[in-house]
């Protein structure tokens, strides 16, 4: 008698084992469901965050024109600005939630594509402002690029077609 | 006999209650935490999704627009605001309203870039949004101002710039005459010494206002708003990001001059900068913008004049 109690006993607490475990396991299943859509959710909203940028950037004080070249311009950059700025990198690392940002000269057309730094400066057409890993898609926008050029003797503003892409980092 | 089979069944009765209880207990706990996590980011992601929304409306181009936001559900919304790091920090911050529950969340979404300026009466479903330029001298930032639609405004006798800003932005929560001003509990701010029952009085001219017995100095238009906005602690912890953004841009205008292009420019900027950096590096709160004055009109005026302008 008291062995077949005992069978019982752990009969129940099998099932009841049994039935832990299933509920657990649903319960990480339904979590792992829901986490992933989290991640989802967090790469869309990044996703968003750069189209909205690559529209933007351009007016941010630290690239914008303001009015340095005669009056206001919208999706303006200054390209002395932007040369200079590559010395400040660092402290701006976490400042715009982004994983890479690059700004590449279109028009008039180059033949090879030279790397900007302040030592080959104007003569470059590619400014790799950020670079992360793990970049996703890239969003573009257009923007006149900017600077002041000396000839003659006599300062103008030389003004340049390029193309701003921005991407955001993978989750 | 008959004893034992008895007590066998209740044993085992008793021991599937007890751990079917404790597994219950266990399955309810869990559920609760799930709809807390589950509302927190709800919350999180309003949040998130209300900083993007703001970038739009800090294109140049939108500077003096009011837009409208609406949130799916009641909610209140929060600031806040860190100085720590190269820039500080701006967090936004929402709690939902769910069958006239609160649904309190901590965590707030963070934005190094944005300045965002609100009331401690920001709640409703609608909300308003407008943003302006922040130039000192050279412009820092964009303010973003948020107010909620059911909180109403009055302007009593505002100066001129100010009256047509706000008429042009269409905002149905502002009023700049005292005979529109119907709501309930308006928010009365007065720009004029006679007027009575003020919530906020401005001192247009000495660039100072009076809220809740507190006093927030500022430099122009923007971070006038800003004050009337916002709070105390708020206002003075975003003012100290924004001078270290100011801080930043100077070094680089700085360093700007120095390029080979500038050297032939009759610039005298590069003085009056070094001076301006070391005003914004002693700033400490709205009370040093009483000192600004001569500064900002000296780097306004030299840099306005130049052959070859920094901004």
């Amino acid at each position: 008698m008291v062995k077949k109690a005992q069978v019982k006993i752990q009969q129940t607490a099998f099932m009841l084992i049994a039935l832990t475990l299933f509920f657990v396991l649903v319960g990480l299943f339904f979590l792992s469901f829901k986490l992933s859509g989290l991640r989802e959710k967090a790469t869309l909203l990044d996703e968003k965050n750069a189209l909205i940028l690559s529209s933007k950037i351009a007016n941010y004080p630290e690239f914008s024109c303001e009015e340095a070249y005669d009056s206001k311009r919208v999706n303006c950059i200054d390209a002395d600005k932007l040369i200079v700025f590559m010395n400040f990198k660092p402290k701006y690392s976490s400042f715009l939630e982004i994983s890479s940002l690059e700004l590449r000269k279109i028009y008039p057309k180059q033949t090879s594509e030279i790397i900007c730094n302040s030592s080959n400066y104007p003569d470059c057409n590619y400014f790799k402002i950020f670079s992360g890993e793990n970049s996703g898609p890239d969003y573009t926008s257009f923007v006149s690029l900017c600077r002041k050029e000396i000839y003659s003797g006599a300062i103008y503003n030389k003004c340049e077609l390029a193309k701003i892409i921005v991407s955001y980092k993978i989750k | 006999m008959e004893k034992k089979a008895y007590l066998e069944i209740q044993f085992s009765w008793i021991f599937a209650l007890i751990v079917g209880a404790i597994i219950l207990f266990f399955a309810i706990f869990m559920v609760i935490k799930f709809v807390k996590t589950e509302s927190s980011s709800q919350n999180i992601q309003t949040s998130k999704e209300i900083g993007i929304l703001l970038n739009s409306l800090e294109t140049s181009y939108e500077e003096g627009t009011s837009n409208l936001i609406a949130l799916p559900q009641y909610s209140k919304l929060y600031s806040t605001c860190s100085n720590s790091g190269n820039f500080g920090t701006q967090g936004i911050l929402v709690n939902e309203k769910v069958y006239g529950k609160w649904q309190e969340s901590k965590i707030p979404a963070i934005f190094e870039d944005k300045y965002l300026f609100l009331d401690n009466l920001s709640e409703g479903i609608d909300f308003y949004v407008f943003s302006k330029p922040f130039e000192f001298p050279f412009k820092v930032a964009t303010l973003t101002y948020l107010t909620s639609s059911i909180q109403q405004y009055c302007f009593i006798n505002p100066p001129t710039s100010v009256k047509e800003e706000i008429i042009k932005l269409e905002q149905t929560n502002l009023v700049v005459s005292e005979s529109n001003c119907t709501s309930e509990s308006p928010i009365r701010i007065c720009f004029s010494s006679g007027s009575l029952n003020c919530d906020i009085t401005v001192k247009y001219n000495e660039k100072f206002l009076v809220k809740e017995g507190k006093t927030f100095w500022f430099v122009d238009d923007a971070s006038m708003y800003a004050g009337i906005f916002s709070v105390k602690d708020q206002y003075e912890c975003q003012m100290k990001r924004l001078m270290k953004r100011a801080n930043s841009l100077s070094e680089i205008y700085k360093e700007k001059i120095l390029l080979n292009t500038y050297s032939s420019c009759k610039s005298d900027v590069l003085l009056d900068l070094e001076s301006f950096i070391s005003y914004l590096n002693s700033y400490s709160d709205s009370k040093d913008f009483k000192s600004s004055n001569l500064i900002l009109t000296e780097l306004e005026n030299k840099n306005k004049y130049s052959l070859c302008r920094l901004w």
